[in-house]
């Protein structure tokens, strides 16, 4: 009995000192060379991540959306896809929209990752941009393969803290850009307002998620 | 015998060529109506009406086909047919490479041909990609692309689905080059575009099912990626520009609000749960 409490006293410092160090050094700044550095380990986290085994779906999907906000400029995607009609929106429309968004883009990109877990993945080459803030990563997913890699393309912009992906470009088709063209597209086909653009989101939501638990 | 052969074939694209340049006349009246929209797609009303008929007949037909394909044909089967089917392309694809003036791409080509009609059984197997030389498409709606014409107004078509207008124009230019026009035989013809279009689509049934689940207005979604997918063709998959994503002072304030660091400390104590 007494062995056992000082197990578990032991197990917990040592879980607490574990924990600090990593708070610590997730608290320090970027550890990342550039930003093929960066992108390297946040898809090796990613894809380790949604490809655990034992974890359950919900505590998959918490996990990866604290990665998908820790590496991605998740609000201010949500901004660029809702284009001309952001600024025909009032501020509350628009927080109420990207609230939404966020889980939105959660679903969407955790599932188009586990779409690639299992495979491999490497970092190309990293072109520069015009923009000095932003530079163009090029990955390739499953480079040996018979048809050829699968080409991920991540936009990252650099800001004084830090890295954080803007898009993602899956053999050309841009994550971000056909959002913005599909929200834009219902916008405008819905009398150029953004209130049904977030009941439909919300209802989606609503949807994706019970099919979710279905799927589990 | 010889006269009416040539009188068939030039009467069948002649009929093509007419609808073409009526569905163009029109598009581009409707071009001149048009508000500047980034949609580009001033027959919206009627191509989501279009597009609904194809997507009816689509789950009617087309869809269950396809399942009916990938369900019951071995792999190694469908694989057969996608390389035979992108071998019989290899003309179009050479001619495209040449219009292009693209010398790398026109001598892939020539060696995949030489390759697959030899140790490849006359194009029933891609032995050309294992040894380096992988397939790609070409075809006169990239040519165009490449030779600085716009996309034009989109377009859905009855049976033939989304398009531009470029595009649509591609495909008369492709029917002159191609020698399976040559074949004036219906049958021929029809057989080779049904297996070629249950290739392709088994190959989507995931993609565009998941497209549809998940999309709030697939009609709009289907019409970026068909313009994305045409342009990442266009410049051979080496159009690596970033998007244009406004840096404004405000944005950046979101920025800083984005709770980064805190999250990657959740994150990383999550995973530190005992028991895990």
């Amino acid at each position: 009995m007494l062995m056992s409490s000082s197990a578990r006293i032991l197990r917990g410092a040592i879980l607490t000192l574990g924990v600090t160090f990593l708070i610590s050094a997730a608290q320090a700044a970027p550890a990342y060379p550039d930003s093929g550095a960066f992108i390297t380990a946040l898809g090796k986290r990613a894809i380790e991540l949604l490809g655990a085994r034992g974890a359950t779906y919900e505590e998959q999907e918490t996990r990866f959306r604290a990665l998908l906000f820790e590496g991605f400029a998740v609000r201010k995607i949500g901004k660029f896809v809702l284009g001309k009609y952001r600024q025909s929106s009032s501020a509350g429309e628009v927080t109420e929209f990207l609230h939404l968004f966020e889980d939105y883009i959660v679903s969407l990109y955790s599932s188009a990752f586990r779409s690639f877990s299992g495979g491999t993945f490497a970092v190309a080459r990293v072109v520069k941009t015009r923009s000095p803030q932003d530079t163009m990563v090029i990955t390739h997913i499953n480079p040996d393969a018979p048809g050829g890699p699968t080409k991920v393309v991540f936009q990252v912009r650099n800001y004084s803290g830090g890295y954080k992906i803007l898009d993602v470009k899956i053999q050309g088709i841009s994550m971000i850009v056909t959002q913005r063209d599909e929200f834009t597209g219902f916008i405008r086909n819905n009398g150029g307002e953004i209130t049904p653009l977030i009941k439909a989101l919300r209802k989606k939501m609503k949807y994706l998620k019970s099919r979710a638990r279905e799927r589990q | 015998m010889k006269t009416l052969f040539l009188s068939d074939r030039f009467r069948r694209r002649v009929v093509r060529t007419l609808a073409a340049i009526g569905i163009g006349a029109f598009a581009l009246t409707g071009c001149a109506t048009a508000d500047g929209d980034m949609a580009n797609d001033p027959f919206e009303s009627v191509n989501r009406s279009v597009f609904d008929f194809n997507n009816k007949l689509d789950s009617a037909a087309f869809k269950p086909v396809a399942q009916a394909y990938a369900d019951n044909v071995p792999a190694d089967i469908r694989q057969i047919v996608t390389d035979a089917l992108r071998y019989l392309k290899t003309p179009v694809i050479f001619a495209n490479d040449v219009l292009q003036g693209n010398v790398d791409r026109a001598g892939n080509t020539l060696f995949r041909f030489v390759i697959n009609t030899t140790i490849g059984f006359g194009g029933l197997v891609d032995t050309a990609s294992a040894t380096g030389a992988p397939y790609h498409s070409e075809d006169f709606g990239q040519t165009l692309g490449v030779w600085g014409v716009g996309e034009g107004p989109y377009l859905v078509i009855p049976l033939l689905g989304p398009m531009t207008l470029r595009d649509g124009f591609g495909k008369i230019g492709d029917s002159f080059i191609d020698p399976l026009g040559e074949i004036n035989e219906t049958a021929v013809d029809w057989s080779h575009r049904l297996v070629d279009g249950v290739d392709r689509r088994a190959d989507l049934l995931d993609t565009l099912d998941e497209l549809e689940r998940t999309s709030l207005d697939y009609y709009a979604a289907i019409r970026s990626l068909v313009r994305q997918k045409r342009n990442d063709e266009i410049s051979n998959g080496e159009g690596n520009l970033p998007i244009p994503v406004p840096n404004l002072s405000f944005d950046d304030e979101d920025e800083k609000k984005e709770p980064a660091v805190k999250q990657s400390a959740l994150e990383i104590h999550m995973s530190w749960r005992p028991g895990r």
